[in-house]
């Protein structure tokens, strides 16, 4: 009496879990570029500056990977050697957390550095990448600063980009 | 009969209860969006020297020493920091996050455009204190830095480090 019902129920259970498998497997490795033109710094004398201080992502998950293309200028009369490094908040703020430890795996940078004569640019590509076995928080933060490493001097302002996550 | 139908039907019920939510979490979309929130700042003076400093004196800046030309377009939150855990040259110094001097121990506080004593901000290498918190957009400001000097130096080679001013959008 119960062949028939323990037959269905196996099959739609086959059928649930081939479909799920093969919707979040399909997903994967999906990137989504961040929309509009590329972000742009501009490196001054004394400083620096970027044009969209912000990257929001919602309702964000494993296997999803948000990249940025950023371009850097070099608005100085001298060649300058800048990096992107990814770094915790140095403050909390909006409701979003830090980044967890170990957040830098999930976050590439290519290339690492560009070395600009005066008055030329260059893209440099930033990469997020949530791994399945990752558990971040609901809303983290974390930080995106251009470093002038020609910068000689003790006394440096700089700016960072915010990268907000708002998990699913 | 009737109950293969109603088995069946259980079972269908079953499969739309688990499957349509599963579908449907793995589908929504991820979204992305990039602020144009223009943020930018600069230092009017990228050098500073503490020129003769003797054990257990402190040298400080007035308080409007240095200015940030901000030109964000958005209100901004600014920090400041120290790059390194050391000051380099020699006998290295030990950087002290609670700015208290030391046995080849230094430390630094920033004031911003007040009095010394009053509202001055422990310059930090981990996790960096707001010197301009919630800065209105396009209004520049000034700060001093005042140096807690060693109570003992290892010797007399100049020793370096780097202080840097950090703009997010607020």
């Amino acid at each position: 009496m119960w062949k028939p019902v323990i037959v269905v129920i196996a099959i739609l259970a086959l059928a649930y879990f081939g479909i799920k498998f093969f919707t979040e497997t399909s997903l994967a490795g999906r990137i989504i570029q961040v929309s509009g033109a590329d972000n742009l710094i501009d490196i001054k004398q004394n400083g620096m500056s970027v044009a969209k201080g912000k990257v929001e992502i919602e309702n964000y998950r494993a296997n999803y990977a948000v990249s940025q293309v950023v371009a850097v200028n070099n608005s100085k009369e001298d060649a300058v050697t800048i990096g992107l490094e990814a770094i915790k908040p140095h403050q909390e703020s909006d409701g979003f957390v830090r980044a967890p430890d170990g957040f830098l795996k999930w976050v590439t940078i290519t290339p690492k550095e560009v070395m600009l004569l005066p008055d030329t640019n260059d893209k440099i590509t930033v990469t997020l990448v949530l791994p399945e076995d990752a558990q971040p928080p609901p809303k983290w933060e974390f930080w995106i600063q251009p470093v002038n490493k020609s910068d000689k001097g003790t006394i440096q302002a700089g700016v960072a980009i915010r990268w907000l996550v708002t998990m699913r | 009969m009737k109950r293969r139908l109603v088995s069946i039907l259980v079972a269908l019920v079953m499969f739309v209860a688990f499957s349509v939510p599963a579908m449907a979490a793995t589908t929504a979309d991820v979204t992305v969006s990039a602020t144009p929130n223009f943020v930018g700042i600069a230092v009017d003076i990228g050098v500073q020297n503490f020129a003769g400093v003797d054990a257990g004196v402190d040298e400080q800046t007035i308080t409007t020493y240095f200015t940030i030309d901000n030109t964000s377009s958005v209100q901004t939150d600014q920090t400041i920091a120290v790059t390194t855990t050391t000051w380099a040259g020699g006998v290295t110094w030990a950087h002290s996050e609670t700015a208290t001097g030391g046995a080849d121990t230094a430390g630094l506080k920033a004031n911003k455009g007040g009095t010394w004593g009053v509202g001055d901000v422990i310059v930090r290498n981990g996790t960096p204190l707001y010197i301009a918190e919630n800065q209105a957009a396009n209004t520049d400001y000034s700060f001093g830095l005042k140096l807690i000097a060693p109570t003992s130096f290892g010797d007399g080679v100049q020793k370096t480090i780097t202080v840097r001013i950090t703009a997010v959008s607020g």
